[in-house]
């Protein structure tokens, strides 16, 4: 899977919990969307670790802030299989 | 396990611990973590000072069930020490870590007397105006204004070791800090400046001020903890990061 493919499942999956109207960018974080609380920051990364058969690790979790770390550690858990 | 990380989780702790107990809210049922009891509307509702070891052990099945029936709140602290493992067990149990907290401690901190410029003030709020001011920056950046209960506030002020500082910049509260002594540590607590105050040093000369003055009065460590944020701050006023806590928050997947 390509960084943009993860960009567009990762935005879907954003959409599914802030809301359709939510629109991303890599750069998009916690302080941009008024939804993305710390009930909603489990939430995603929950569902993005289950979409992706991923599991972060508590210091990967602590460090991420914007879309884009997601993006940074999913294509480095792909590289690591 | 230094004396200074044993010291800044045991402050932690301790304030906590003082609080729940001033506000009846402390649970004993369980010997291996320390439980503020969930009341709907209070601050703070939280799990910490985790025993991992026994924490593991088979009466996590009860702590699952007093999570999923409300009984526990759903918020946890886990400190550093054994995290690997506590962090297994805990996401096991649906919990998931969503901020760190870093355990710092003032080396080298500036403790001489800091200015206090002619439009500053910095008190003791007693009058129901400053506590209502003092209550207003704390709600607005730190805790939500259902959750803060204006008597626990009243409360702190006739608590010994506990002491709450207002800095007010021209007549009008900017910056908050409430500060909590232990027997063996001075903690430094719920420090908020107002937002449109930010960014002009209050927060800083708070700091600095209620240092000089716990220095003043004795050579215990002081300590907070610093959002990854405020870890900047906190630097440049001389703390030191020695340790970690993290904040998980449980994610109920029925």
């Amino acid at each position: 899977m390509n960084r943009q493919q993860i960009f567009n499942k990762i935005e879907a999956i954003s959409q599914k919990i802030f809301g359709e109207e939510t629109i991303i960018t890599e750069a998009t974080s916690s302080s941009d969307i008024e939804k993305w609380d710390s009930m909603n920051h489990v939430v995603l990364i929950s569902t993005i670790e289950k979409e992706f058969a991923v599991t972060f690790d508590i210091m990967e979790i602590i460090g991420i802030t914007k879309f884009g770390d997601f993006i940074d550690l999913i294509e480095k858990k792909q590289t690591q299989c | 396990m230094n004396n200074i990380e044993q010291e800044i989780r045991n402050n932690l702790y301790e304030f906590y611990d003082y609080i729940s107990h001033i506000c009846g809210i402390y649970s004993e049922e369980e010997d291996h973590w320390s439980v503020i009891r969930n009341v709907p509307g209070s601050w703070p509702r939280i799990i910490y000072n985790i025993d991992p070891e026994i924490a593991t052990s088979e009466s996590s099945i009860i702590f699952d069930k007093k999570i999923k029936s409300g009984t526990y709140p759903e918020i946890l602290i886990a400190s550093d020490q054994n995290i690997k493992v506590t962090d297994s067990f805990l996401r096991s149990k649906g919990f998931y870590p969503f901020s760190a907290w870093k355990g710092m401690a003032a080396k080298g901190i500036d403790i001489s007397v800091p200015d206090l410029p002619e439009d500053l003030e910095l008190l003791k709020p007693e009058s129901p105006e400053d506590i209502e001011q003092w209550i207003k920056i704390v709600t607005s950046q730190l805790i939500s204004p259902a959750r803060l209960d204006k008597t626990l506030v009243e409360s702190f002020i006739v608590q010994p070791g506990m002491e709450i500082f207002l800095l007010k910049h021209k007549g009008v509260g900017v910056s908050t800090i409430l500060v909590f002594t232990s027997e063996t540590s001075t903690g430094l607590y719920l420090l908020a400046t107002e937002k449109s105050a930010q960014r002009q040093g209050f927060g800083r000369l708070l700091i600095h001020w209620v240092s000089f003055l716990a220095a003043r009065k004795s050579n215990r460590p002081i300590v907070l903890q610093g959002t990854s944020m405020g870890e900047a701050i906190y630097s440049k006023l001389g703390f030191i990061a020695y340790n970690q806590f993290f904040l998980y928050r449980y994610l109920n997947k029925q």
